[in-house]
């Protein structure tokens, strides 16, 4: 982490000399458990950098504020961040050209729960990118980078989907009735680009949709909507989740979806090319009808 | 027991008379409808038609909002893959919604409360038996509460 550290200061300070007018880092929170984004523009405040165990947030949504287009950014991102980087430029939503990405490698981060109990980020357990490898500058050693077996990515999908269909909705129902519509998941997307949400809250007062009443068939299209406008999309970043403040399991939501797409639709790699259409807006036309996944009926 | 029996017995222990929305595109299933009208086929009156310009033109918004103002069960019916007006929009639902109705089940949703079929303008019989089969499929399965707004009132 120390090395992560000295050397995101070595090269922000080099470029901030040269060209560069802002660099996207993280810097140390208010407690030893917490990490922010820090927004470095001088030269001297270059030694707030650091990456420290729980610098989990992903910084690729910044790239979508309108302040900071058109400025020459620095950036620095890890594995889970460079996937929503690609897909946001396979989206078209931000020009690379004046962006320099440094990427990290990075070793499984930490996070602290409810209950005040620190323990590796569930996200980190499911990584299957840690490493942003197609990038020249990678800091950080390949070898101290997390590893996980594929097998790991949709186990939590997968136990939820053997269940009853009866069962499941009780769990649903449990967890989604404690949404308090703070609409954090969905402002903390990195890929959620929209300037004005289908969906209420936040900068749109749009009720068409969703009002403000207190019930369970709004939150459970809150939440429904909210990861299907994500379909295709969706890189498993866990930003959604860690912010929840009732934490509710959304990236099980995204997950199931980013599963389906992959069983149905042969998803293939991110990348940067923007020629690459998403899964959802492309179609071929021997795709699987609806009800059927993967050639069979559905159990 | 054969499945009318079944159906009958439902209908009147539960006093129950489902409620299907069916989105329909105006080219081929809408088209269709209207010859299973023409040809004067019977098919339940329980199935309410809403017309849409192409069934892409559906977002998944529309079926949970029948959800919750009542529906207990939703159809969506477009032209048969690769017989769009306008091309492609059916692929586009194919796919959209293959995602979407895994996702409703995920959630908990029976997987036979929301449906997807093509039918053509000139298959009325098609859609006679559509009709009647998810209408009785739906007195099997009773009234939809899951997701029903709690201020809707019939």
């Amino acid at each position: 982490m120390e090395t992560i550290t000295k050397q995101m200061r070595k090269l922000a300070r080099e470029s901030l000399e040269n060209r560069l007018d802002l660099i996207i880092g993280w810097e140390e929170g208010r407690f030893d458990w917490q990490s922010k984004p820090a927004f470095i523009t001088e030269t001297n405040e270059v030694d707030r950098l650091s990456f420290n165990d729980y610098s989990l947030k992903n910084l690729a949504g910044y790239l979508l504020k309108d302040k900071f287009k058109n400025k020459n950014i620095g950036i620095f991102l890890k594995g889970c961040d460079y996937q929503a980087f690609k897909q946001l430029i396979n989206y078209n939503q931000i020009n690379p050209d004046n962006i320099q990405i440094w990427g990290i490698a990075c070793p499984g981060l930490k996070e602290k729960d409810f209950n005040g109990i620190i323990s590796e980020a569930e996200r980190c357990q499911r990584c299957q990118n840690p490493i942003p490898e197609e990038l020249e500058t990678i800091i950080g050693k390949a070898e101290a980078a997390i590893q996980n077996s594929p097998e790991d990515k949709y186990q939590e999908v997968k136990a939820l989907e053997s269940m009853a269909t009866a069962k499941r909705f009780d769990y649903w129902k449990e967890k989604l009735s404690d949404c308090i519509r703070c609409y954090a998941c969905r402002n903390t997307c990195p890929l959620c680009e929209c300037k004005t949400c289908m969906l209420a809250g936040g900068d749109s007062n749009n009720d068409d949709w969703i009002d403000s009443a207190k019930e369970f068939s709004q939150d459970f299209f809150f939440h429904s909507i909210r990861a299907f406008h994500q379909a295709g999309r969706c890189v498993d970043c866990g930003e959604c989740e860690e912010v929840c403040p009732v934490d509710i399991p959304l990236t099980k939501i995204n997950n199931k979806i980013r599963h389906d797409i992959e069983i149905l639709y042969d998803q293939s790699e991110i990348t940067e090319e923007e020629s690459v259409k998403g899964p959802l807006l492309d179609f071929r036309e021997d795709d699987p009808e609806p009800g059927i996944k993967g050639g069979t009926p559905n159990a | 027991m054969p499945v009318e029996e079944t159906v009958n017995t439902q209908r009147e222990k539960n006093n129950f008379e489902p409620l299907l929305v069916a989105f329909c595109c105006n080219w081929c299933s809408y088209a269709g409808a209207d010859l299973a009208g023409t040809s004067r086929m019977n098919y339940p009156e329980n199935i309410k038609i809403i017309r849409v310009p192409c069934s892409c033109r559906i977002n998944p918004g529309f079926v949970l909002r029948a959800f919750q103002k009542g529906a207990d069960g939703v159809l969506i019916a477009g032209c048969h893959p690769g017989d769009c007006h306008y091309m492609t929009g059916n692929y586009h639902t194919r796919r959209r919604f293959t995602v979407f109705k895994e996702l409703l089940n995920y959630m908990g949703i029976e997987e036979d409360r929301f449906k997807v079929d093509w039918i053509s303008a000139s298959e009325g019989r098609k859609f006679a038996d559509t009709a009647t089969e998810f209408t009785n499929k739906l007195i099997e399965l009773g009234p939809a509460r899951k997701l029903r707004d709690s201020r809707w009132k019939q």
